[in-house]
């Protein structure tokens, strides 16, 4: 529809040029590894058919086929009882359950790890695939719940209420809500499968052969680059065959009429408040607790250095990851915005695929991806500052971004826009005045998500760090090997402590800073 | 033979200068025909102009061409003589239309209040003063004291209150309405139905008002427009609807 | 928040772009932060040079500082490469990254542990020993030789690191530069149907045996260190001390070819490669200086008291290349 032509090339040249910021570099990397010296090379491509690939690639998709399931009906579960129901207690469990998604996924392995072998649990039963996804859903439950409390607040009571005058709750559920969640199910579970198949850490400390540990030894041991790209490749076509699904069901122009009548949103009373309170509970207590207690009880357990000592030692690199991790955000959500505004207006889906390939590269190909593209003396201003961070974090997580985003623009009724361009407003100024305040939710939600990725990530910033940078994770990860149990276990104390801080300060000030009364209900 | 054609048309302009016209309109959506060189006009000012249709002829499609909110793909639209869209060209944009559009889901802004609603598009026109006008008009309409409330805590009709004030302050020469009134009760209805039909008479106003009730065209037109299958199947007053021996208007209202 | 943006960007740039003068040096190093941080902290204090560090750690098999290093071969950012072991350095000779650097400090040190090129000078040294807990394992039945661990009574009981990486790699690769490669095959296979237990790293080994998980373990000595000092109940043990001797494992560093800052690279190397830097390590870290009459503490072994495995370090840098595909198969099980 009418933009003005100005304000539209220009957003187009930006969100053109920094897609290639990011995009290109994977892109390089793929085609030198594709074809090397004039040829294909069929030799990368056909060593998927080994048979110890073969499994890693059979382990790899059992395990994030199960993580995704699990986590998104955990989630689910958690969603309602978080935002439909009146759960007694429930910030407080939300944020409890929040707590494995704020620490790097090595600490939560290596404390579970510590407690299933104070617990005496059979060696076998540890280093297995079950205990690799058990891990991995406590850690990606919390992101489903998030994703699909946002698509929860967003169905309009009418539509349950319609359903509540014929039907009972459970057909209500199963036949109103559910599928007005499709979109929230659907993004939830592609995040997370792809998060669990590019998983590094928690499958290598148990030894579990997948498909990432493959890739990582290619780099690692044999600094074979061509083969590690070509194999990356394989694992994000599979990544890619997931959005086939997704396109058949959600292709529908499918939104939620936002205000069509009244935006009203409707809470359920539990009849017996004591039962999934108590399950709720539970879950929190034997996979969140007991590993943070573990922590606590190993940092306490001996004297030495004290936790104070910890928190000056680690002081200095708080503060520079705090400023990253908030431009990281920040820049994230902003092209995740731009992105989503162009996939939805443009209908140009082909977007969403290119930034899902480069989310589903694993994070040390996408390190070096970086390095060789930007290590040169023309764009070394990028590769020697803070910015190659940045990139690094939108190659990341960007995807994650674009799809909360545009899954809440897509819910706003095109008649809101054209209602404000009929009364001669500008595109940006209708963009400013009803879209922004509109997405105010799904903003805020990935700026969270992306602040917490941002603040753990590890793989990929810790190949592009410019050197003299001290960063959170990397500190903690560089002085782990050969620190005492108690200093490892205060350091992840004190990062989770502090993330918790930053986060509640972020809750405080959505309160002050939106003005959500219009949601309220009735 | 198209610019031959519309050569011709400017001349006959000069003498009679409709309202509105169509001519040879065409629209697809996705390589599917949603209208079919469409033509007709609206020759008196102050004309009531009712679409009718079933879901999917292209009732909507249509007042949203004449807004100016879709492109053509063949014909021209005309607004008091002057081309307002042509081939695939918007020549005038739509907030240079002199046009209000009443949505079918009303599009009032869920994080305004009713104030801020009714004021944006004054905003948009920099009118010094427009403060007493849309009190004035809030009161013509009797919303004032539901200013300061969020648009989901009224009534329907309420809503459809807001919605037209919304539309009459900014003092539109033709007003289209998309199924407005498709989410009020019976009584409702009634009531609404004669507050535009007495607002179109007071405040010299054109409306196009797309319905798929019958009863509901023949209660307040001036004109019909039958579309079926993104034709014009019947264009005629509602008399003249009653007497004619038209198939599809006899199919239409049967159903 | 819009116009927070350009403000940010500027702010970032300029943050990102100062500092920039020849007092600075860049250092990348696979040693554990812990340890070589403070080492780096002294040599700027003593030169007023300013050290950017890019640290790693061996339990991430290095992956980042040796991938990054080979990635930026074009446009080096690095001045010097503090490696915890000789192989990562022979790799990036191998690959032509790093260059010839013949610093005076290396006169003491006997060269076996160095490159004959120069491209790698070695200095202290840790040693892998056998790990062992004192509360499973009588001191009857503490092995004697490497070779010891395909004895039927230690099956499952015993771990090793992924031999894929790091030190273990190269302790492999010694043993087949040792015992040739028919005879070390054989070797492995018999580890294997004798139920070894891979850890993931020689930390993880460490812990494994600290907390009983397994009676005993091959680590390095820096980590059996550790677990000493954590107090738990724990013994090193040097294998071999009768045959073919214990394998030494010495740090190397390296000046990376065309490096941005070459003359302060070299004033960093000529510092590690002191005696200063050799009694640092010892005191923080238990290892053995290269250079002779280092005064250490009484914990830490010595040269003099322990059988070295004899090996042409830059050969077994190379075999550790050659046997990896081989190691790939095995690790797996």
């Amino acid at each position: 529809m009418g933009k003005t032509i100005n304000s539209k090339t220009v957003l187009l040249l930006v969100a053109g040029l920094f897609l290639a910021a990011v995009v290109l570099p994977m892109g390089v990397l793929l085609f030198h590894a594709i074809f090397q010296k004039g040829s294909v090379a069929v030799e990368s491509f056909t060593s998927i058919f080994h048979k110890d690939v073969l499994q890693s690639i059979g382990n790899s998709l059992i395990i994030s086929t199960a993580v995704s399931m699990l986590s998104v009906l955990l989630g689910c579960c958690f969603a309602f009882l978080f935002s439909k129901a009146t759960l007694p207690f429930s910030k407080a469990l939300r944020l409890l359950l929040l707590l494995p998604l704020l620490l790097p996924s090595y600490v939560i392995c290596v404390a579970w790890n510590d407690v299933w072998v104070f617990a005496g649990v059979h060696k076998n039963l540890i280093y297995s695939l079950p205990a690799v996804v058990f891990i991995l859903t406590t850690i990606y439950t919390p992101l489903a719940a998030f994703i699909i409390q946002a698509g929860f607040k967003n169905i309009n009571a009418g539509m349950e209420e319609a359903g509540m005058m014929i039907t009972s709750f459970k057909q209500v559920f199963f036949k109103i809500v559910l599928p007005l969640l499709r979109p929230a199910l659907f993004s939830s579970f592609i995040l997370i499968f792809i998060l669990s198949l590019s998983e590094f850490a928690v499958p290598s400390f148990l030894s579990v052969p997948v498909f990432v540990t493959e890739i990582f030894t290619q780099f690692s041991a044999f600094y074979n680059y061509s083969l590690a790209a070509t194999q990356s490749l394989i694992l994000t076509a599979i990544c890619l065959l997931l959005l086939f699904p997704e396109r058949k069901y959600l292709t529908k122009e499918y939104f939620f009429p936002f205000g069509k009548k009244a935006f009203r949103f409707r809470m359920y009373e539990l009849r017996n408040k004591n039962v999934p309170l108590i399950l709720a509970m539970l879950y929190i207590i034997f996979t969140v607790l007991v590993p943070v207690v573990f922590l606590t009880s190993q940092t306490f357990s001996r004297a030495g250095t004290s936790f104070l000592e910890i928190v000056i030692m680690l002081l200095p690199s708080l503060k520079d990851s705090v400023l990253i991790a908030i431009a990281g955000a920040l820049i994230v959500t902003l092209f995740g915005l731009i992105f989503s505004w162009l996939t939805v207006q443009f209908k140009l889906k082909f977007l969403q695929t290119i930034l899902l390939f480069v989310f589903a590269v694993p994070a040390i190909v996408t390190g070096v991806s970086l390095i060789l593209f930007y290590n040169t003396p023309s764009l070394n201003f990028i590769y020697s500052s803070i910015l190659i961070i940045l990139i690094a974090f939108s190659a990341r997580f960007l995807f994650i971004s674009v799809k909360i985003i545009s899954d809440s623009l897509q819910q706003i009724p095109v008649s809101f826009t054209d209602a404000a361009y009929m009364m001669g407003a500008r595109p940006f100024y209708i963009f400013r005045k009803i879209t922004l305040p509109l997405l105010g939710e799904a903003l805020f939600t990935s700026f969270f998500i992306i602040l917490i990725f941002c603040l753990n990530e590890l793989s990929t910033v810790i190949m592009v760090y410019p050197p003299g940078i001290s960063l959170l994770p990397v500190t903690i990860f560089t002085r782990t090997a050969n620190a005492p149990q108690h200093i490892v276990s205060g350091m992840s104390l004190v990062a989770l402590m502090f993330t918790i801080v930053i986060l509640l300060c972020m809750l405080f000030g959505k309160k002050v800073l939106f003005n959500q009364q219009w949601r309220e209900s009735r | 033979m198209y610019a031959f054609w519309k050569k011709g048309f400017i001349q006959s302009t000069m003498e009679r200068e409709p309202v509105i016209q169509f001519i040879n309109c065409t629209k697809l959506f996705d390589g599917k025909t949603i209208l079919r060189n469409i033509s007709f006009e609206v020759n008196e000012e102050n004309t009531f102009t009712t679409i009718l249709g079933k879901t999917g002829s292209g009732k909507t499609t249509l007042l949203r061409l004449l807004a100016g909110l879709e492109k053509l793909n063949e014909g021209c639209i005309y607004i008091n003589g002057k081309t307002v869209s042509e081939g695939n060209k918007i020549i005038v944009p739509p907030y240079e239309r002199n046009i209000g559009f009443i949505f079918q889901d009303l599009a009032l802004w869920p994080h305004f209040t009713v104030y801020q609603n009714i004021e944006f598009g004054l905003k948009q026109k920099k009118i010094s003063d427009y403060k007493s006008i849309i009190m004035q008009t809030m009161n013509e309409f009797g919303i004032t004291d539901l200013k300061d409330n969020f648009t989901h805590q009224l009534s329907g009709g309420q809503q459809q209150l807001v919605a037209l004030t919304r539309s009459m302050v900014l003092q539109p020469k033709l007003l289209l309405m998309d199924e407005p009134l498709a989410n009020l009760d019976v009584k409702l209805k009634t009531q609404m139905r004669k507050r535009i039909k007495q607002l179109a008479k007071e405040k010299k106003i054109s409306i196009f008002y797309v319905t798929h009730d019958h009863k509901e065209a023949m209660e307040m037109s001036d004109k019909i427009i039958l579309l079926h299958e993104g034709a014009i199947a019947f264009y005629g007053t509602p008399e003249q609807s009653i007497y004619s021996d038209n198939s599809f208007l006899k199919e239409f209202i049967e159903v | 928040m819009t116009k927070a943006f350009p403000f940010l960007f500027i702010t970032f740039f300029l943050f990102a772009c100062t500092n920039k003068s020849n007092k600075e040096v860049v250092v990348y190093t696979s040693v554990d932060q812990v340890f070589s941080e403070p080492v780096l902290k002294e040599f700027e204090r003593q030169t007023g040079i300013k050290v950017n560090a890019v640290f790693d750690t061996e339990e991430t098999k290095s992956t980042g500082v040796l991938n990054r290093l080979i990635a930026e071969k074009n446009n080096p950012q690095c001045d010097v490469f503090w490696s915890g072991d000789p192989m990562r350095a022979d790799v990036l000779k191998q690959r032509g990254i790093t260059e010839t650097y013949r610093s005076p400090a290396a006169s003491g040190i006997n060269e076996v542990f160095i490159d004959k090129d120069y491209n790698w000078i070695g200095f202290s040294s840790r040693a892998r020993v056998l790990l062992i807990n004192t509360n499973l394992v009588k001191p009857q039945d503490i092995p004697s030789s490497i070779l010891d661990l395909t004895n039927e009574k230690y099956k499952g009981k015993f771990t090793i690191a992924n031999p894929l990486f790091g030190t273990t790699s190269f302790h492999i690769a010694a043993l087949f530069t040792a015992l040739g490669d028919e005879k070390a095959k054989q070797f492995m296979e018999d580890l294997k149907r004798n139920g070894v237990v891979i850890a993931s790293s020689n930390g993880d080994v460490k812990k494994k045996v600290a907390t009983g998980e397994v009676q005993m373990g091959l680590t390095d000595t820096d980590d059996a260190n550790e677990a000493i000092k954590e107090g738990a109940p724990v013994k090193a043990i040097f294998l071999d001390q009768n045959g073919f001797g214990n394998l030494i494992v010495p740090n190397t560093v390296s000046l990376i070819k065309n490096s941005p800052n070459n003359q302060n690279g070299k004033k960093v190397m000529d510092f590690l490669l002191s005696v200063e830097t050799e009694k640092m390590l010892a005191e923080s870290c238990a290892q053995m200086p290269l250079h002779k009459g280092v005064a250490v503490p009484s914990t830490v072994p010595s040269l003099d008291n322990i059988v070295p495995m004899k090996v042409n370090y830059a050969e077994v840098a190379q075999k550790s290349e050659q046997i990896k595909e081989y190691l790939k198969q095995w690790a797996r099980q």
